[in-house]
């Protein structure tokens, strides 16, 4: 739509303005499966700048850490591409529920286990 | 009868075979108590001219033997055993029959027995030898201790000889008070320098500042090489052995005799206690074996393990002629080494004669020694170790939830707490 030239190659002010408006057609549900993945990448990137500044010292540590927050952001949006709508896959909303919940805890589990 | 006959003879020859075995054990149970002095002079006039001296000897309730330097009937040694406990050499000027040579009496040093030698001027090689080896090196044959200043004025028979001289500070505590205060005469002596290698002589007289060595039969010191005199100059030094056998070093023998103790205190007291020092009657230490455990452990232990919390006592008692008592040295250390030492530590005192120390065995595994090695002039040496191996920490000792990784224990809990919160809404919102 921007015809005139602009300093960015896309129109960035629209682009904002129309997820805006499409994301309030977005269910709760799907709202806290966002904000959980988005908490849990954040969570991984500030254990990386640590361990950049302090050293990655107990590695097993670390690299459970990082994995456990990875691993949980990306369970969390399998879940909620399975769930939204616009899905052709014949799994129901509760199957991919109890699919997450099962991934969680074996990842969970592996976490624990390797973080001591 | 003819059947009693061989019963009698065998009974017979039987008897004398246990008379013949019970005779030395009851021989030799009646004797030697540490107690055997062998005196040797040069002539017969020292026994009289010093018989203060070998009577004070005696009092002490020692068996005293006196002979010649030069007899051939005494001998130290016979095959394996040492036929005295302790040797007194009063000249040093002839040469010493086949039984006393100068390396008999060295070997009979270094097999732990007591060695008192007193000299003349006129010392002969194998005297000087000896005395080399035990660490006093001797001036040329006829060299004695000139002081122009400092002599007594009494005694002295025109060349300045009779030297006054008193107690090395190093050795104070060693001597008793009043020997320590008064001066000490020493007559025609021959001076000697000890060697700063030779750790085990301590020189206990020596010259004043204006005392110097002069030739035989001048007054003019040594030249050609550097005169010895001052504090250099030594007139008698102790020797303490490293197997605790002691020996002294007179460079006067006139110091010893019996005009000069009864006129000069410090003679008298110089000559009794040098004896006694010499003869182990004084400061002898014995330390038990070092006992090491784990801070309320059981008892040395065959192992300890890096960063373990040790404690280590040793016993040492004093001893006199009479009686032993605890020990009140106050920089006692104990060393834990592995090639050097890894902590030095200075042990304190518990009050029965027990030392003790608690240390943190160091973060360094290896084989290590607790050793004590406790070296003070006038004192028998202390060398005691106990070897003790140090494992490093097994794979389970490692310390398990460190603080630097919290930030990701704290992150997988998040999560948890997180997923359990959006599970819980997944299920129960409508």
């Amino acid at each position: 739509m921007g015809q005139t030239s602009r300093p960015l190659g896309f129109p960035l002010q629209e682009i904002i303005s129309t997820f805006a408006t499409k994301y309030k057609a977005v269910p709760p549900r799907l709202r806290v499966l966002d904000i959980f993945a988005c908490c849990a990448l954040a969570t991984a990137i500030l254990q990386f700048i640590y361990s950049l500044i302090v050293g990655s010292f107990p590695f097993n540590a670390f690299l459970s850490g990082i994995f456990c927050c990875a691993g949980t952001a990306v369970l969390t949006i399998c879940l909620r591409l399975q769930i939204s709508e616009g899905q052709t896959s014949s799994k129901t909303p509760e199957r991919a529920f109890v699919d997450y919940v099962l991934a969680m805890s074996t990842l969970f589990l592996a976490v624990w286990c390797y973080i001591g | 009868m003819s059947l009693d006959k061989p019963f009698h003879i065998v009974g017979l020859f039987l008897l004398l075979v246990v008379v013949a075995l019970i005779h030395p054990i009851a021989g030799a149970s009646a004797g030697s108590d540490n107690k055997k002095v062998l005196v040797l002079v040069d002539d017969h006039t020292t026994t009289k001219t010093h018989s203060t001296f070998l009577d004070t000897i005696k009092r002490k309730g020692y068996d005293v033997t006196v002979s010649l330097a030069t007899s051939d009937e005494v001998q130290l040694q016979d095959v394996e055993t040492w036929l005295f406990d302790k040797l007194v050499v009063l000249g040093g000027q002839s040469k010493y029959g086949p039984g006393i040579t100068a390396r008999k009496q060295l070997e009979f040093f270094e097999a732990g027995h007591d060695l008192y030698v007193a000299v003349t001027p006129s010392a002969g090689s194998s005297t000087r030898a000896l005395l080399g080896r035990l660490g006093a090196d001797i001036e040329d044959s006829g060299s004695t201790v000139v002081d122009h200043f400092k002599y007594n004025a009494k005694i002295d028979e025109g060349g300045h000889t009779a030297v006054l001289t008193s107690i090395d500070d190093t050795l104070s505590g060693t001597f008793t008070p009043s020997t320590e205060q008064h001066d000490i005469i020493c007559p025609r002596s021959i001076g000697f320098s000890i060697s700063p290698e030779a750790y085990m002589t301590m020189g206990v007289l020596h010259g004043s500042p204006t005392a110097y060595s002069a030739q035989k039969d001048s007054t003019a010191a040594g030249t050609g090489k550097t005169a010895l005199g001052g504090y250099n100059l030594k007139l008698a030094a102790l020797v303490q052995g490293r197997n605790n056998a002691r020996a002294a070093v007179l460079g006067s023998l006139d110091m010893l005799s019996n005009s000069l103790i009864k006129s000069s205190k410090g003679n008298a007291g110089f000559a009794i206690d040098s004896l006694s020092w010499v003869f182990q009657e004084r400061h002898v230490l014995h330390a038990s074996a070092i006992r090491h455990r784990l801070v309320d452990g059981p008892w040395n232990p065959p192992l300890y393990r890096i960063k373990d919390d040790v404690e280590v006592f040793v016993d040492i008692e004093e001893c006199n002629s009479s009686r032993c008592q605890p020990f009140d040295g106050k920089d006692v250390q104990v060393e834990f080494v592995m090639l050097d030492p890894y902590i030095r530590k200075t042990l304190t005192h518990l009050g029965n004669g027990t030392f003790t120390a608690q240390v943190k065995v160091p973060d360094v595994y290896g084989v290590f020694k607790w050793v004590i090695d406790y070296k003070r002039p006038g004192y028998s040496w202390i060398y005691e170790s106990e070897t003790v191996p140090v494992r490093p920490f097994r794979h389970y000792e490692y310390s398990r939830f460190l603080s630097q990784a919290f930030p990701y224990y704290g992150s997988v809990m998040a999560m948890v707490v997180g997923f359990l919160f959006t599970g819980a809404f997944f299920l129960y919102s409508t």
